[in-house]
């Protein structure tokens, strides 16, 4: 009992629960912005889009940190664009960046000097094996992004839910899918490296999942995204040092059933409301 | 006769090299009901986004009087219901300019925009979803959250798309009645030609590329239609209704 106790306060476990906090709150609040503007294969795109960068700067010796962000804005700035007079459908090219990036990925890290070990740590992450030093960016990063876009809440919705009127009464609604990119670009970009794809991912899609199931509201649905978020994290890093289990593994496992409950519980409301 | 509230003059309008309307001479006046008709495909979507200034003339010139406020109406088709807001909070879209960026809406935006739910008869649903709303009720939200830009020019595209019979009359009545006792000037593009004639001050109707613009009585002519929809027309008269049918219908049933 005592050592799994000594595990949970050691540094190593605090740090991870600390970035586990931020990104639980950032993500699983823009996470709902992700699913409603229906760009949920665009998060885990964009993730693998920063994975390349991550993987070059390994490769070439440069910051990954730097890499990852400049190719998830690259990778932003394209998927901001208007798809509504292509003749490509935008779910066939976001599939294509994806496999795309995700080979690139493979290719770049294979020729590191961890190779392929690289590239299952840019997939699955180790939260748990986050510095010190980057807890406190990942906070300062969170807090910039979660702020920002709490002030620039109302115009995102606007610009999610109808863009032509938005356009109409004056937005640039260009300006304003780019900024939202950027957001969501800049913070994949900043913890791929660390927490890797599959996690990032899963904050951005399940929490919120299961709060628009559960939930009337916008408002409501992100604070119990947040909630979800948070659950899973605090409970899956405890259960994960408990029982010594794969970190990441168990959190999405978490975060599905919780995603699942919610979905259980909304559908015993409607049916009970008949 | 007063200056118009937008003019467009030897408009060119189009996608890069793809012209789609050309020449294209409007003025829409203080007080008009302007009805815009015309086969699918035939630029009417073009010329709406013009007229919105979300797309740029190729060539020509737009006036837009100072301190023209346009109030958009989209076709309901176009939004994704599955968003969990309330009536309240999409007809509160309408005051986001008002209110500012990096601001929430007041409280006297708040209490604006239930004026305009009330104005559209639907003050009692201002917190249900959008979602659990009719079709027609939806149509009014979108029309209260119009208003609620306080337009000088109300701008409606298909807003009786799907709707039955009383609901489309419904809403033709309220916009009617917007028109007449507020005095607010519509642009309403339809591609039912007889609801745009019933109610429609001047019509323009969209015909190979340009815009012919006049009164009802001008263009809803069975030679004009023809020559618009490519197919033979009938057209009756009945008090202020206009009643459109093709031609080998017509011929059919009075076989029968």
């Amino acid at each position: 009992m005592s050592d799994w106790l000594e595990t949970w306060q050691s540094p190593m476990v605090q740090d991870a629960l600390r970035v586990g906090i931020v990104l639980a709150i950032v993500a699983g609040y823009l996470g709902i912005y992700v699913v409603l503007k229906r760009i949920v294969f665009v998060g885990a795109a964009l993730a693998q889009v920063s994975a390349a960068g991550v993987a070059l700067a390994f490769l070439v010796g440069w910051n990954p940190l730097l890499s990852a962000t400049l190719f998830a804005l690259a990778g932003s700035l394209f998927f901001a664009q208007s798809w509504s007079d292509r003749r490509m459908s935008r779910e066939a090219v976001i599939g294509a960046v994806f496999l795309t990036f995700s080979a690139l990925t493979v290719l770049l890290a294979s020729k590191g000097a961890h190779g392929m070990e690289e590239v299952q740590h840019l997939l699955a992450g180790d939260i748990l094996a986050v510095a010190p030093e980057e807890v406190w960016r990942i906070w300062i990063l969170g807090v910039l992004v979660l702020v920002a876009f709490l002030l620039l809440r109302k115009e995102f919705l606007l610009v999610a839910f109808d863009a032509e009127t938005a356009q109409a009464l004056g937005y640039r609604t260009r300006w304003w899918e780019f900024a939202f990119y950027l957001m969501l670009g800049g913070l994949i970009g900043a913890v791929i490296h660390l927490v890797g794809l599959v996690l990032i991912f899963g904050y951005l899609v399940l929490p919120a999942m299961g709060a628009l199931l559960l939930c009337r509201h916008v408002a409501s649905a992100a604070a119990v995204a947040i909630v979800n978020a948070l659950l899973a994290t605090v409970a899956g890093l405890l259960i994960s040092v408990v029982f010594d289990l794969p970190t990441t593994a168990t959190i999405l496992a978490l975060m599905s059933a919780i995603a699942a409950l919610e979905g259980l519980a909304s559908a015993a409301m409607s049916h009970s409301s008949r | 006769m007063s200056d118009p509230l937008v003019r467009f003059q030897e408009v060119q309008l189009g996608y890069g090299r793809q012209v789609v309307l050309e020449n294209v001479q409007l003025d829409i006046f203080r007080g008009d009901f302007f009805g815009l008709v015309g086969p699918n495909g035939s630029g009417k979507t073009t010329l709406l986004r013009c007229l919105l200034g979300i797309l740029k003339p190729l060539s020509g010139e737009i006036t837009r009087s100072a301190g023209l406020r346009i109030g958009y109406v989209p076709q309901r088709e176009m939004l994704d219901p599955r968003f969990p807001l309330t009536a309240l909070d999409i007809v509160l879209m309408g005051r986001y300019p008002c209110a500012g960026v990096f601001r929430s809406p007041r409280r006297a935006d708040r209490d604006f925009a239930m004026q305009c739910l009330q104005q559209v008869g639907l003050a009692d649903v201002a917190h249900k979803l959008y979602r659990e709303l009719s079709g027609g009720q939806r149509q009014r939200v979108l029309i209260a959250r119009a208003l609620a830009v306080e337009p000088n020019l109300l701008v409606l595209d298909e807003p009786t798309n799907g709707l039955d019979l009383p609901t489309e009359a419904a809403i033709l009545g309220l916009i009617e009645q917007l028109h007449a006792q507020s005095g607010l000037t519509i642009v309403l593009v339809s591609h039912v030609l007889n609801v745009v004639a019933r109610y429609a001050t001047r019509m323009g109707v969209l015909l190979d590329g340009r815009l012919l613009v006049g009164d009802a009585e001008e263009l809803m002519q069975e030679q004009v239609l023809e020559e618009v929809y490519g197919v033979p027309v009938c057209v009756q008269r009945l008090d202020h209704h206009y009643i459109v049918a093709v031609r080998e219908i017509e011929e059919a049933c009075s076989d029968e």
